[in-house]
C-alpha cells in the first residue's frame, strides 16, 4: 500500500502530470465510461445473498470497482489477501472438512488438481456465469481442470528475471546469468545485489531450468544437482526476496537482478494502482527477461471453496469480473493480464510483452505440476539444506 | 469438644479449598483448552495419529522423527536459533540489568520510566520491526546520520545479516528483561546493603555477594522470557534476514504450509521443544533456582 502511495506521489508529482500523462490519463478515463455505457444488458434478477467474502492475491483487482458492484447490488464485501498460494492452501486444509468462511478463492494451476481432488471446491455452475463464453478458447477447458469444472481463468503469467538496464551489461538473457560464479561473471560484478524468489517450486525450477533439467523434476540426483547450484549462489545474494521486497529493491537501486514474476516487474514499470487507471510508464529502464532456457507459465483461477456460504453472490461476482469492460479496467490498474479484457485495453499495454505474454512463448514455457505430499516434502528439504549451508 | 473443633477447622479449610479451585478454574480451563489440546494434537499428528478429515486414528508411527533427524542442514539450524536465542538472552541482560537496577534503586520516576519503556509495545510488533527495517537499510537513518557525520565512508551493510536479526531481537525483547529484574530488585532492602557496607564490603563487593545473587531469581525469569520465544522466532528473520539467517520457525513455516506436512511439522516442532527442554533444565538446575519470580 504504502510502496504504491509512494510511486503514485513520485509518478504523477514528479512527471508533474506531463501532457502526454495527462491526456492519456483523460482518454482511459473516457474510454471506461464508454466501455461501462456499452455493456447495459438488462441484468436477470438474481436471488444473491447479501455478502460475499473474498480471498484473493495482494494487490490483484481494482478494488474500487468492485465495491461499487457491492454497493449497486446491496451486497457487503469482505476482502482478504494472501501473499503466497500456500497461505491459500493452508486455509483450506486446515478448514476441511469445514467451511473456510469464503466464497471465492484464486488458486495457482499447479495447486488446482490437488485442491479438486481433495474436496476443496464447490463445482461451477458455468450457466450462471454467461460470460464465460468470452474466455478466449486458449484459456478455456484447461489440463488441470478438464471443462472448467471447478475453475474459470482469472489472469496469468511467467516468471523471469527483472533487471536494470541502467546498470547491468549485458543484458540478462538467461538463468545460466544468474547462476555464472566464474570470477568476473555476473554474479561476481553484481554480488550482493542479487535477489531470488524464497518460493521453493520457484526457486528449484530457476535453478533445474538452469542445470537443462524438467523444473518439475523431484529425482534425488536433479534435486541434488540443483541444491548445490543454489548453494553455490547463496553467497552472491543479497537474500530471497519475496515480491514486496524485490520490488521495492528494484525501484531504489538496493537490487539489480530479480528472480520474478512479470506482472510484479510490470507494477515497477508502469505507475500502477488499486483503485485507480494509470498507464504511464515510470521507470522503463526495469526490465523483463523470461530466461532462455525456459521459464513457469503460470495460470490464475477463480474458485469456489468447500461449503461456500453465498454461492450466487459468488457465482454473480466471477461473471462480474469476466465482463470485459471490467477485466479491461483492471488490467489497466493493476497490469496483470485479464484474458476477457485484451481487446478493450489500449494497445500500447495490450501489446507489451511483459503484461499479455505473447501465445508463442507462453505455449514454449513449463507448467507447474502438481507434486505428491511425498515430493512436496522431499523438495522443501531441498530449501531447508540450502537455508542451512 | 476437641472434636467438634477439629471439624471446624477441617470444614474451614475444605471451603478455602474451595475457593482456590473456584479462583484456579477459568486460568486452568482456558490452558486447558488453547494450549493442552493444541499441544497433544502437535504430538498426535507428529506420530501419525491425525488423519486427514482430523479424526484420531491409530496407526503410531515413528517415520517422521526419523525422517527429521535425517534432514540435511537441520541440526546447522537448531543450532543457528539456539545461538541466536543465547546471544539475544546474554545482551538482553547485559543491556537491561543497568536498567532494571536503576529504575528500582536509584529512580525517582519510577512509574514514569517504565512507561516509557512499555509504550513502544502498543505498537503492532510487525510494525515496529519493518520500523526498525527502515532505520537500519543501507540507505537508511541510522547510515544516514553516520555518513552525515563523517563517521563512515560507506553505508554499513546490517539489514540481512546476523546483526540485524540481533538487533531486531535485542530491541523487541529486552523489556521481557527488564520487567522482572525490577520486580526482584525492587523488593531489594536497603538495610542489606547498609549491612554489607558497615560490614566492609566494597561496591563490587555488595554487587557480586549481595544485589546479584538476589536478583538471580529475576533474571533467570527474565531469561526464560527472552530465550524462549528469542529461539523461536519467526517475523525477524523473515522480514530482516539475509541468505543466512533462516530459523527453526522458518523451517516449521515452510514445511506446514509449503511441503503441507503437518507431520512432519509437528515432529521438528517437538525435537526443538525437547532440545530447548533440555537447556532450560540444565540452566535451572545450575542457577539453583527454585523458585522463579514473574
Amino acid at each position: 500500500m504504502k510502496r504504491r502511495d509512494f510511486l503514485k506521489i513520485a509518478g504523477t508529482g514528479a512527471a508533474g502530470l506531463a501532457v502526454g500523462g495527462l491526456s492519456s490519463y483523460l482518454w482511459s478515463q473516457s474510454r471506461i465510461s464508454s466501455l461501462e455505457s456499452q455493456l447495459k444488458r438488462a441484468h436477470v434478477p438474481l436471488a444473491l445473498e447479501d455478502s460475499l467474502n473474498i480471498f484473493n492475491w495482494t494487490y490483484y483487482l481494482n478494488k474500487n470497482r468492485i465495491n461499487k458492484w457491492a454497493d449497486d447490488l446491496g451486497i457487503a464485501l469482505a476482502y482478504d489477501t494472501y501473499e503466497s498460494g500456500e497461505t491459500l492452501m493452508g486455509e483450506l486444509e486446515a478448514a476441511y472438512p469445514g467451511a473456510t468462511g469464503y466464497d471465492i478463492c484464486v488458486m495457482t494451476d499447479g495447486d488446482v488438481p490437488y485442491a479438486i481432488e481433495q474436496g476443496y471446491f464447490e463445482p461451477l455452475d458455468l450457466d450462471k456465469i454467461p460470460n464465460f463464453e468470452l474466455v478466449p478458447n486458449d484459456f478455456k477447458d484447461p489440463e488441470y481442470d478438464p471443462e472448467n469444472q471447478y475453475t474459470i481463468i482469472y489472469s496469468y503469467g511467467t516468471t523471469g528475471i527483472g533487471w536494470n538496464s541502467d546498470e547491468v551489461s549485458p543484458a540478462i538473457k538467461k538463468w545460466a546469468d544468474v547462476f555464472d560464479t566464474t570470477p568476473g561473471g555476473i554474479l561476481d560484478r553484481y554480488k550482493g545485489k542479487v535477489t531470488m524468489m524464497p518460493e521453493v517450486t520457484e526457486i528449484l525450477a530457476a535453478a533445474l531450468f538452469n542445470l537443462g533439467l524438467d523444473a518439475n523434476s523431484c529425482e534425488e540426483d536433479d534435486l541434488e544437482a540443483a541444491k548445490n547450484a543454489l548453494i553455490a549462489q547463496k553467497p552472491y545474494l543479497a537474500t530471497y526476496a519475496g515480491t514486496e521486497e524485490f520490488m521495492m529493491g528494484l525501484q531504489t537501486g538496493d537490487f539489480l537482478i530479480s528472480h520474478g514474476w512479470n506482472g510484479d516487474i510490470g507494477g515497477i514499470v508502469y505507475e500502477s494502482s488499486e483503485t485507480d487507471v494509470l498507464l504511464e510508464k515510470i521507470l522503463p529502464k526495469i526490465k523483463y527477461t523470461v530466461a532462455e532456457e525456459g521459464g513457469i507459465a503460470w495460470y490464475d483461477n477463480f474458485a469456489i471453496p468447500m461449503g461456500a456460504p453465498h454461492p450466487e453472490a459468488a457465482h454473480a461476482f466471477i461473471d462480474f469480473m469476466l465482463r470485459p469492460e471490467i477485466a479491461a479496467i483492471n488490467t489497466m490498474s493493476v497490469k496483470y493480464p485479464f484474458p476477457t479484457g485484451r481487446d478493450y485495453v489500449p494497445k500500447a499495454l495490450r501489446e507489451d510483452p511483459l503484461i499479455f505474454t505473447p501465445p508463442e512463448l507462453l505455449a514454449k514455457l513449463t507448467r507447474t505440476r502438481t507434486f505428491t505430499p511425498e515430493e512436496r516434502t522431499r523438495r522443501d528439504a531441498i530449501w531447508t539444506a540450502v537455508q542451512a549451508a | 469438644m476437641k472434636g467438634f473443633a477439629k471439624k471446624y477447622i477441617a470444614a474451614v479449610r475444605r471451603s478455602r479449598r474451595m475457593q482456590y479451585i473456584l479462583l484456579l478454574l477459568p486460568g486452568m480451563v482456558f490452558l486447558a483448552i488453547f494450549f493442552m489440546v493444541p499441544f497433544f494434537l502437535t504430538a498426535l499428528y507428529s506420530v501419525n495419529m491425525v488423519n486427514r478429515l482430523k479424526q484420531i486414528v491409530f496407526t503410531p508411527s515413528l517415520e517422521w522423527y526419523l525422517y527429521a533427524l535425517g534432514m540435511e542442514g537441520l541440526l546447522t539450524i537448531f543450532l543457528r536459533s539456539i545461538g541466536y536465542g543465547l546471544a539475544t538472552t546474554l545482551f538482553c541482560v547485559i543491556l537491561g540489568y543497568p536498567v532494571a537496577y536503576y529504575i528500582a534503586v536509584k529512580c525517582r520516576y519510577k512509574d514514569f520510566v517504565l512507561l516509557l519503556f512499555m509504550v513502544p509495545l502498543w505498537v503492532s510488533f510487525l510494525l515496529r520491526t519493518y520500523a526498525l527495517m527502515g532505520i537500519l537499510s543501507s540507505s537508511g537513518l541510522l547510515n544516514e546520520i553516520l555518513l552525515g557525520l563523517g563517521i563512515i565512508k560507506e553505508p554499513l551493510e546490517i539489514l540481512r545479516t546476523h546483526t540485524a536479526i540481533f538487533i531486531g531481537m535485542v530491541y523487541n525483547y529486552l523489556l521481557f528483561m527488564v520487567l522482572p529484574l525490577y520486580a526482584c530488585l525492587e523488593k531489594l532492602d536497603v538495610s542489606l546493603l547498609e549491612a554489607a557496607s558497615t560490614l566492609g564490603a566494597g561496591k563490587i563487593s555488595t554487587f557480586l555477594r549481595v544485589i546479584l545473587p538476589l536478583s538471580l531469581p529475576g533474571m533467570v525469569a527474565g531469561s526464560l522470557l527472552v530465550f524462549i520465544p528469542a529461539t523461536g522466532e519467526f517475523i525477524i528473520p523473515d522480514l530482516m534476514g539475509g541468505t543466512q539467517t533462516y530459523m527453526i520457525g522458518n523451517v516449521i513455516y515452510s514445511v506446514f504450509l509449503y511441503a503441507r506436512n503437518w507431520s512432519l511439522g509437528s515432529a521438528i516442532s517437538l525435537l526443538f521443544l525437547a532440545f530447548i527442554l533440555a537447556i532450560i533444565l540444565v540452566y535451572l538446575k545450575y542457577a539453583r533456582i527454585k523458585e522463579v519470580v514473574f
